[in-house]
């Protein structure tokens, strides 16, 4: 009776924790999945040195990566925006292949809160980082189509509730959006493969590391190789032929 | 009578008290596809996984009943082992009752990574599942190991395996029956392997909270449902090539050519189920053109010629007709039948089109109720009347086999229009796109209902019998 109370009680918080972080991943997997494949609005932005244009023209020139935030954010955004930048410095190809926008969602942020981001990042004289605004209207259109949201925080005017999210838009499409202030690199390293217009056919599931594997993909080339799992894979049938060996290794009786 | 018999007798208790209440479950989602019994709608997937779980599950053990029997002939499996068989099914089936009936768990039959977690049922329910599919995994690891080992006995790897008729001998004689149960039981081990993997990355995944390959799963799911299935069948054939010349009055042995297409089974069944992964496009383009080249060749071979073999063997032999020997004729016919919808749904330029349409339950339901589901039958019956002698009135058999053939035909006949009609399969009811159908499938529960007639009265006959032999 005991040992029974106890393995429930081993048990009985793992199957109640379970369903609640699978919920956690299944909810991020449905915000990115939510845009996919549509058409972005092309909505007129503001660039830090004044210049207005359509967001086509990024997209025209070469596929983006596209980012909200807001300068006065004293939660996620600055935190989100260094992982950004190092994620980006480490997969490389940023100029080559892609281009990152960090768009404000705050409309009160001016041409000099852009400026002064880009700077506080080191990225105001980075060529392929554009840090932009837009109207409110044009914005919320955005948010929409991506998937975005924000909403003011009751006891602090100043500040919104709002998720950190990327992007990956080709020829005005989104072809893929990386949700989460942290960005594993693995996945950083899909989402430019995607973006590149390189297929990447499994979509590794955010918050843990899938065991065993049958293919991963070569960061460096974008081919795909064998993994472990296939290892895994095979070793039902030889393990049933070595069975076989032993249960036959001995002469039958005459 | 010996325990080995005893064991027999009960498990022809069980198939025969499971098949009637699964068959019912069938009729019943016929029913609510034709739009019928709309009470009964949200039942419709716990059930259809009870169905198609226990089908599955009721005609392996069948199988593997029979063959254990006919094993049994030439050599001794454990007469312990095979009791344990029984209990560990039976506990493996309340399991299954229990999380279907009462936690309506209902993940469909090879329960596909992730929805054992993902659907609208208490994680109790999906443990409950794939702890019954680890008791009856296991059980039946045991048993096939056993009758390996009653095999190896006897008989050493190549004696088993035919290598000498390959070689070019005729010399000694292994019955076709030992050699069809060697490749089968040696496909069980690794399928089961295959399946005690699954479950153990499941477990991962529930208890240490590790993800899965989505892709690894449902390789390995399907490498363990599909050759489960597939061998399921083969050791009916077996049972076949043991029992059907006694009612021909002549041998059927085994030869070069027989020897040679059940060992090119061996060599590539394990390669055939990736015709299931046709519509992965992460599955690599080599293992998709391996699925359908293994498909061809693990099929094609042995079953030309087991039936080319069957002809020649009825061909003019004072055949004599009873339940048991026109239960095995019409088994390979389905068998034949069935297997042609298999071969052309597993051509990939077809699959493409045919892929989850009911073709594939017409297919699949053709070799299982008329194919397999008729070798048991036949050989069950064939066993209780071998020890019971009782007087057999031909006529009355021929009324049994009528209702079998016109109920369990027109049945299927509606799955394969409705497939080659775009209905796609598991649907509980239909949509205005494809309400046709519904109409499909009232025809179907009525076909049905004659096939279930026809085994009633079968069961009585086999009753009758049992309980004599019972005493
Ligand atoms: C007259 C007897 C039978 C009837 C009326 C029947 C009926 C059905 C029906 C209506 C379905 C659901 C089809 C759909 O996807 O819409 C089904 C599925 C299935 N049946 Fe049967 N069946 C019968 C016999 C059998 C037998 C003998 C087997 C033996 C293996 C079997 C195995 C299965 C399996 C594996 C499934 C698939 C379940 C799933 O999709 O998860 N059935 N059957
Ligand atoms: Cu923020």
């Amino acid at each position: 009776m005991f040992a029974v109370k106890r393995l429930v009680g081993i048990l009985l918080p793992w199957l109640l924790a379970i369903p609640t972080t699978a919920a956690i991943a299944d909810e991020i997997m449905r915000t990115e999945a939510k845009g996919l494949y549509k058409s972005l609005p092309d909505i007129p932005v503001q660039i830090a040195n004044g210049q207005t244009q359509p967001l086509s023209s990024f997209w025209k020139d070469k596929p983006v990566l596209l980012t909200l935030f807001y300068r006065r954010c004293s939660g996620s955004c600055s935190p989100f925006l260094m992982n950004l930048k190092s994620a980006v410095e480490d997969s490389g190809g940023l100029g080559d292949f892609y281009q990152v926008v960090a768009l404000s969602f705050d409309p009160r942020d001016t041409l000099e809160d852009l400026q002064q981001s880009a700077a506080t990042f080191k990225l105001d004289q980075s060529p392929d980082w554009h840090f932009a605004v837009a109207d409110a209207a044009s914005i919320a259109k955005i948010a929409d189509t991506i998937g975005f949201w924000f909403k003011k925080i009751p006891t602090d005017q100043e500040q919104f509730d709002h998720p950190s999210m990327i992007a990956a838009i080709r020829d005005g499409k989104i072809v893929r959006v990386l949700v989460g202030t942290e960005i594993p690199h693995a996945r950083m390293r899909d989402l430019i493969y995607e973006v590149k217009g390189v297929f990447v056919p499994f979509l590794a599931v955010p918050g843990k590391d899938t065991i065993f594997r049958c293919f991963k993909i070569d960061p460096k080339t974008g081919t795909l190789r064998l993994d472990w799992g296939i290892l895994i894979l095979m070793a039902p049938a030889l393990l049933a032929a070595l069975i076989g060996y032993f249960i036959f290794r001995r002469k039958p009786a005459p | 009578m010996d325990l080995a018999k005893k064991n027999t007798l009960a498990w022809i208790a069980i198939t025969l008290i499971l098949f009637p209440i699964l068959l019912l479950l069938g009729i019943l989602m016929r029913t609510v596809q034709a739009n019928g019994l709309s009470a009964a709608q949200e039942w419709f997937y716990p059930f259809m996984t009870l169905h198609g779980v226990g089908m599955v599950g009721v005609w392996y053990v069948g199988a593997m009943a029979c063959a254990e029997r006919i094993i049994a002939k030439y050599t001794k499996p454990s007469a312990a082992i095979s009791t344990f068989a029984i209990v560990g099914t039976t506990i493996g089936v309340v399991l299954l009752l229990v999380c279907v009936l009462i936690g309506k768990f209902a993940a469909g039959w090879y329960f596909l990574y992730p929805l054992p977690f993902k659907g609208n049922w208490p994680v109790w329910a999906a443990t409950t599942f794939l702890l019954s599919i680890t008791v009856l995994g296991a059980t039946w690891l045991i048993w096939s190991l056993d009758l390996l080992r009653a095999i190896a006995q006897k008989y050493s790897i190549s004696k088993a395996l035919g290598w000498h008729y390959i070689g070019g001998a005729t010399e000694p004689d292994v019955p076709p029956a030992i050699i069809i149960s060697t490749v089968s039981l040696l496909a069980c081990v690794a399928c089961l392997l295959a399946g005690v993997t699954v479950l153990v990355l499941f477990d991962a995944e529930l208890i240490a909270g590790v993800r899965n390959d989505a892709l690894l799963v449902k390789n390995l799911t399907f490498f363990f449902g599909h050759v489960l299935v597939n061998l399921s069948l083969y050791l009916g054939v077996a049972v076949i090539y043991d029992v059907l010349p006694q009612y021909c009055d002549r041998p059927w042995k085994a030869n070069k050519i027989v020897a040679i297409s059940w060992n090119s089974v061996l060599a590539i069944v394990f390669m055939a189920y990736f015709h299931h992964l046709y519509m992965d496009f992460v599955q690599p383009t080599t293992f998709q053109y391996l699925g359908q080249i293994a498909s061809y060749m693990s099929s094609l071979p042995a079953a030309v010629v087991t039936i080319f073999g069957a002809l020649a063997l009825v061909f003019h032999a004072k055949m004599r007709w009873t339940l048991t020997s026109a239960l095995f004729y019409l088994a390979l016919m389905g068998w034949a039948i069935g297997g042609v919808g298999a071969v052309i749904d597993s051509t990939i330029a077809v699959n493409s089109k045919f892929h989850n349409t009911l073709w594939v339950p017409a297919h699949f339901h053709t070799y299982m109720l008329e194919g397999l589901v008729l070798m048991v039958l036949g050989y069950y019956y064939h066993f209780v009347q071998e020890n019971a002698k009782l007087p057999e009135s031909w006529g009355f058999h021929k009324v049994i086999l009528s209702m079998i053939v016109v109920g369990g035909y027109g049945f299927l006949m509606m799955f394969y229009i409705s497939g080659a009609n775009s209905v796609p399969r598991r649907f509980a009811t239909y949509p205005a796109e494809v309400a046709h159908g519904a109409s499909y499938s009232g025809f179907a529960a009525v076909f049905a209902t004659v096939f279930f007639m026809g085994l009633l009265l079968y069961a009585i006959e086999t009753g009758k019998r049992w309980l004599n032999v019972r005493g």
